[in-house]
């Protein structure tokens, strides 16, 4: 925390080692974020990249409180939501149209793909889920990031779970069944 | 879901496969993000940054202010003694501080903030600088007013502070518009909406501006002192804000 500190001054000072350290630090960590929920390598490069430069651009205005991820996701979020918007896309319909999934157990199974099925929930539902259980935010930090209230995160995760779920057991959509 | 299915799901989000990146791939970001590094910016004095902005104002904006201003003069100065000199200042006073506003938030779309990521200069004392400007262009203009007005024997200090304090304590509000909702539209409608309420108010009732002419001296002082106070905080706070601010659909 204290070096992640002092490398975010020294980036607020012009240091490009300081720079490519944090970058390589978190590119992983963002770049998984845009994947989760868009399913396209490039895409998620573009994204990736986008975030990094809005950050490296705004780094001046980080007050070092909290901790740097919540902050670094807060933009990644802020990012999707803007390239959503742009795209007028409604990621779960148009990317997965013709890509049911469907399992034969009633257990849930590990062979099915997580990542298909995320992209199957309403991306409100998504968001936290992918933010609590794949970077492990606790439910206070991703209300901040998302700028939403702890009550509303708590409610979309647990329907997002919900759906997960019976999406996982190989209810389309978890629809019917 | 229990704790089971709880850790179940996180055992599944360990499993995801996510497609690797190579090494030259994320060095290429960091020699792209490399050009946006605080201090590879200009250093740029502010005074350079206001003669800047002083050349990229429009012509319209000049135009409307000078119209307005050789207007008020000319009603103050040769209409009838039924109009009043602190009515006319009352009313047309914040008018150039919120064009310059309004300028400021019409000309940000999503284009120009990414121009702006690559000016040699900070963005923030960019917007304090138009603000600067639009504050300044004001005084010249209640300064051009007063003056004309004071061959009306009336009292120039009194004319003076009505129309300052009417301009900080609506670009005040102008200000906590722009903050809170960031376009130009809201910040439009606070300026028709002070000409049309002050404009009707007066033109009906003269009783206003009886007011205003009796209040003392020290009590217009401390109104203007006030104002002047809310404007600059707000500014500051517009400053600090500007960098993060959601205008139009740009978020950051």
């Amino acid at each position: 925390m204290v070096d992640e500190i002092k490398i975010i001054d020294r980036i607020k000072n012009g240091d490009r080692y300081a720079m490519d350290m944090l970058i390589k630090t978190y590119y992983q960590s963002v770049f998984a974020y845009f994947y989760c929920h868009t399913g396209s390598r490039e895409v998620s490069m573009d994204l990736t990249q986008e975030v990094f430069i809005k950050v490296i651009t705004y780094i001046e205005g980080y007050k070092n409180k909290g901790r740097f991820k919540a902050w670094l996701f807060t933009v990644a979020a802020n990012h999707l939501r803007n390239h959503w918007k742009h795209q007028r896309v409604h990621h779960t319909e148009n990317e997965l149209k013709g890509n049911m999934i469907y399992i034969d157990s009633d257990d849930m199974s590990e062979k099915l793909d997580l990542k298909q099925a995320l992209l199957r929930i309403p991306h409100d539902q998504r968001e936290p889920i992918i933010l609590k259980y794949y970077y492990g935010f606790t439910t206070k930090e991703i209300s901040e990031i998302l700028a939403e209230k702890e009550p509303t995160i708590k409610g979309r995760i647990r329907y997002g779970l919900e759906k997960l779920k019976k999406i996982l057991r190989g209810e389309p959509d978890g629809q019917s069944r | 879901m229990d704790n089971q299915d709880d850790s179940f799901i996180s055992e599944l989000f360990e499993k995801i496969e996510i497609p690797a990146v190579s090494a030259d791939e994320i060095e290429f970001v960091c020699d792209t993000a490399a050009n946006y590094l605080p201090n590879t910016q200009k250093k740029t004095s502010f005074w350079e940054i206001i003669l800047l902005e002083l050349s990229t104002v429009s012509l319209l904006f000049w135009a409307i202010c000078a119209a307005i201003m050789v207007f008020s003069a000319i009603m103050i100065r040769y209409a009838s003694l039924e109009i009043s000199a602190i009515a006319v200042i009352a009313v047309i006073s914040p008018i150039p501080l919120l064009l310059c506003i309004i300028e400021l938030l019409k000309n940000r779309n999503p284009a120009v903030t990414e121009l702006e990521k690559v000016c040699k200069y900070n963005i923030t004392q960019l917007y304090v600088a138009k603000l600067m400007i639009g504050l300044f262009c004001n005084l010249v203009f209640l300064s051009f007013i007063t003056v004309f007005a004071a061959g009306r024997d009336i009292d120039v200090v009194r004319i003076m502070l009505t129309g300052s304090t009417v301009m900080f304590l609506l670009g005040f509000i102008a200000l906590i518009v722009t903050c809170k909702i960031g376009k130009s539209l809201p910040v439009m409608g606070v300026l028709a909406g002070w000409i049309l309420i002050s404009s009707v108010f007066i033109s009906q009732d003269n009783y206003l501006v009886e007011i205003i002419s009796n209040i003392q001296l020290m009590g217009l002082v401390a109104f203007f002192i006030i104002s002047a106070v809310l404007f600059s905080y707000y500014l500051y706070v517009f400053a600090k804000q500007i960098q993060f601010l959601r205008i139009g659909d740009i978020e950051v």
